[in-house]
């Protein structure tokens, strides 16, 4: 069954169908590209280590992204190369995907990303190799100061959900990766009903269908999995909760980050939230906001400010990030300062302005296919539509902007991490 | 010159390149300002903070960058960038396309923004704004010390310096500490008036437009009034120095190897596609030699590989490490490098090789970036190469040339940044 959704405004349309073994497959055409992406994904990503029935080592989900790479034949990154194809993968708090880009042989390319996803091998031996590969890649992130100020706000924030811990996990977890839990976790997130392939190019709908159909016809998986990822809310309550660090580094960090009270929401919802929250921090604190112009004239922030803000079924946070020479004080002015203009209210012309630039970012945005295809992966997953952005921005309204930033920019829900410069 | 990019001479040194097509939701225009690098670099370097910060109409960094969001959030940046031994300043700006709005009166007042930026910018008295100076002087000076944050960086640069001691290139492009010192809203705007009235400058206009319409609009608003040209010095092919292998202790998890190596060849050079194919077999893909027994085989690191500088005949071979290992990496590096000069290439290696560059090579054909670089960089060397015409050489290199250019490369710096011994 193929179904086809059209979004005339943007000039954007998508077709999507379901294999008779579950999986779902997305289409978004981009007539005249030479390039085309085809992401795999499956719903299974750092956070779950944990379930109600199990307890894995952190990481897992990362190392067995790392093993699929393997084959009998040793790693299958070289069928790619052969066809000039480029393959990656990475793994997020909640997905892994697998994806390529190619500007020909498609189909090949295709094949070999569906079939290498699918195809299992893990031996003691390959599994030990890894862990010397992965252990670097660790300690390369270990070195990088922002992904360890981030890492430990988010263990301020979290004391008990799974996303306190690095996705790749810790050089002691992964020693203890074997070839069982390899084989135990890809038999339960590897299912075809807990993954969706995404394609985004210029490629014919028909033939796309029965290819996949074809590959997919030649494998048996086991029966829908039975673990559940554990949506459970931390209730802990940061209150401005520091964790501290020493590195060798040219200025201090400092991360501070509201966590979410409510972290129910799930699909339209979900995604209409995290827009609502976006626009009222661009209003309150964006570039073109009298608190941000304010800040960055006093010299109490300077370019290396930035915003972000995170949200899943489960948790959700918004992290400020500045480098800064004293962060205890500059933190205490930024508090101060926060909390003057969210009980002031937010500025109504700054929220219609922000509205309009966002509106045409979003748009803006669609340019771009790894964008749109990572864009519409990351909605398929919460349960939302990637395209219905721009129609949700229109319906969002200031009180409920303005709501929101009160409701979320409490500083009994907010923690602190700081990376100290160590006197070199 | 690429077929694809419609050139017309706005004035003497000022050229506006359009692209018009429909593949994409937005219009984008980029401005390049050439200097050398040695010409006040800090002063170059600052500028474009200082003149992003506001125009004549709309003075403050708030007024105008409201402004561009009621434009439907045009976007709008400057930064500099160094190629060789050339800083250029670089202004862009990216807008909605007016094909999916009603009111197409934004282009306009967009594009009389993005020239006053450069060209109209707010001043106080004849100087630009000293709160705004200093404040970007101390940015920049943030950002030199911020090298030693990002590891990977901070080697290339250190191994950099001590591969080009006499060449411009060592030079950050922000330029140094004290030479910030020095600059002041009154000598940076005489450094301004200089530069934006005789160097050279090129306008890229890329994206879904119409051109019958937009081009009259670009050639009235980029019209400038100059006389005269300063020439531009082009890159420095770089000579390889007697080897010189540098350990730099610092308290890091992972090591980080960096290995420099000089050729001729560039690419103002014929033999500029075998130089790709070589860097490619090395270690530009995961096929690559270096990737194969670096990591596959040897496990010693996440990552192992090499890439060039294309302008200045300069290969880079790299790989993130324990300290115990880097005897051994350094040995397996060595032993590939050998192994290209003895002709020791499958026919595996050539084949993967050309595909990938043929890959990427044509997902530039997709990317606005891509194609302004690799146009700008043309402009630069005095050879502008178009993609489908490296596309038809890669496939004439021959694994000799191949063997020839191996030939060609001298190791001249090996830099090790190593974890200091845990206290």
């Amino acid at each position: 069954m193929l179904n086809s959704y059209e979004y005339k405004k943007i000039d954007e349309s998508y077709f999507s169908f379901t294999m008779p073994n579950g999986l779902q497959v997305f289409y978004i055409p981009r007539p005249n590209y030479k390039k085309s992406f085809a992401v795999f994904s499956t719903d299974f990503g750092g956070i779950d280590f944990k379930t109600d029935l199990m307890t894995l080592p952190p990481g897992i989900a990362h190392f067995l992204e790392h093993k699929l790479f393997e084959n009998p034949n040793g790693n299958v990154e070289d069928d790619f190369s052969k066809l000039g194809i480029s393959v990656n993968a990475f793994t997020t708090h909640n997905n892994t995907s697998y994806y390529i880009s190619c500007t020909s042989n498609f189909y090949e390319g295709l094949e070999l990303l569906l079939d290498f996803v699918q195809t299992p091998y893990f031996t003691d031996q390959n599994v030990k190799k890894e862990q010397g590969i992965i252990a670097q890649e660790i300690e390369m992130y270990r070195d990088d100061a922002n992904w360890v100020g981030y890492l430990n706000l988010l263990n301020g924030l979290y004391p008990n959900h799974p996303i306190n811990k690095d996705i790749a996990g810790a050089k002691d977890d992964i020693l203890q990766v074997d070839v069982d839990m390899l084989n135990e976790t890809f038999g339960q997130y590897y299912n075809p009903l807990n993954m969706a392939l995404f394609v985004i190019g210029d490629i014919d709908i028909e033939r796309l269908y029965e290819f996949v159909a074809e590959n997919q016809q030649k494998k048996k998986f086991e029966e829908a999995p039975k673990y559940q990822r554990n949506f459970k809310q931390d209730e802990f309550i940061p209150n401005e909760k520091k964790v501290s660090i020493d590195m060798e580094i040219s200025r201090n960090i400092l991360n501070f980050g509201f966590k979410d009270k409510q972290v129910e929401e799930a699909g339209k919802e979900l995604f209409e939230k995290e827009i609502t929250t976006l626009l009222g921090l661009e209003t309150l604190v964006g570039k073109s906001s009298k608190l941000y112009n304010d800040l960055y004239e006093n010299r109490i922030i300077d370019d290396s400010f930035s915003i972000e803000y995170t949200t899943e079924t489960g948790y959700g946070h918004t992290i400020f990030s500045c480098e800064t020479e004293d962060p205890m004080k500059t933190y205490s002015i930024l508090k101060e300062r926060f909390q003057e203009a969210v009980n002031q209210g937010l500025d109504e012309e700054d929220f219609i302005v922000n509205k309009r630039k966002i509106q045409g970012i979003t748009l803006m945005e669609l340019n771009s296919l790894e964008n749109v295809v990572l864009g519409f992966m990351g909605e398929h997953f919460r349960g939302g539509r990637f395209f219905d952005k721009n129609e949700i921005i229109e319906k969002i309204t200031f009180e409920k902007v303005e709501k929101r930033i009160k409701e979320h920019l409490d500083f009994k829900m907010s923690a602190l991490s700081v990376v100290n410069n160590k006197a070199r | 010159m690429n077929a694809k990019f419609e050139k017309t001479e706005l004035a003497p040194g000022v050229n506006l390149y359009l692209y018009p097509t429909d593949k994409y939701k937005t219009v984008s225009i980029r401005a390049f300002l050439y200097t050398d690098l040695e010409d006040e670099t800090s002063k170059t370097a600052i500028l474009p903070e200082i003149l992003k910060k506001g125009t004549k109409d709309y003075p403050t960094p708030r007024e105008l960058s409201k402004e561009l969001a009621k434009l439907y959030g045009t976007r709008m940046g400057a930064g500099v960038t160094k190629r060789g031994e050339t800083l250029l300043a670089d202004f862009r700006m990216e807008m909605v396309s007016p094909k999916y709005l009603e009111d197409d009166s934004y282009v306009q007042k967009a594009l009389k923004i993005f020239k006053d930026v450069i060209f109209d910018p707010a001043l106080d008295d004849n100087k630009f704004n000293k709160t705004y100076v200093e404040i970007e002087k101390q940015n920049l000076k943030n950002r030199i010390a911020a090298v030693v944050n990002d590891k990977q960086k901070f080697a290339f640069m250190k191994a950099i310096e001590n591969s080009c001691p006499d060449e411009a290139y060592r030079i950050s492009k922000y330029g140094s500490v004290e030479e910030l010192d020095k600059v002041n809203e009154a000598n940076l705007y005489q450094h301004y008036e200089k530069i934006v009235n005789n160097n050279p400058m090129d306008f890229y206009v890329v994206g879904n437009f119409d051109k019958d319409k937009l081009k009259p609009l670009l050639t009235e608003t980029f019209k400038i009034n100059r006389q005269q040209v300063t020439s531009i010095k082009k890159p420095i092919n770089s000579k390889a120095q007697p080897l010189n292998e540098i350990v730099h202790d610092m308290e890091v998890k992972q090591g980080r190897l960096v290995m420099v190596m000089k050729t001729p060849v560039t690419m103002n050079n014929n033999s500029y596609p075998a130089l790709l194919m070589y860097n490619g077999i090395l270690g530009g893909f995961t096929h690559s030699k270096l990737f194969q027994n670096v990591r596959e085989k040897a496990s010693l690191a996440y990552y192992a590989g090499s890439n060039i500088e294309t302008l200045k005949g300069m290969v880079f071979l790299f790989a993130g490490i324990d300290k115990e290992t880097y005897k051994e990496t350094l040995d397996i590096m060595n032993q590939q490098l050998e192994d290209i000069k003895a002709g020791k290439i499958s026919e595996k290696e050539m084949e993967y090789t050309l595909a990938g560059l043929k890959n990427s090579l044509s997902e530039t054909i997709d990317e606005v970036g891509g194609q302004i670089g690799l146009q700008v960089d043309g402009g630069l060397v005095g050879r502008r190469w178009e993609i489908e015409e490296l596309l038809s050489e890669l496939k004439n290199v021959k694994k000799e040339d191949v063997v020839e250019v191996a030939n060609s490369l001298e190791v001249d710096t090996i830099f090790f940044l190593r974890p200091k011994e845990e206290q």
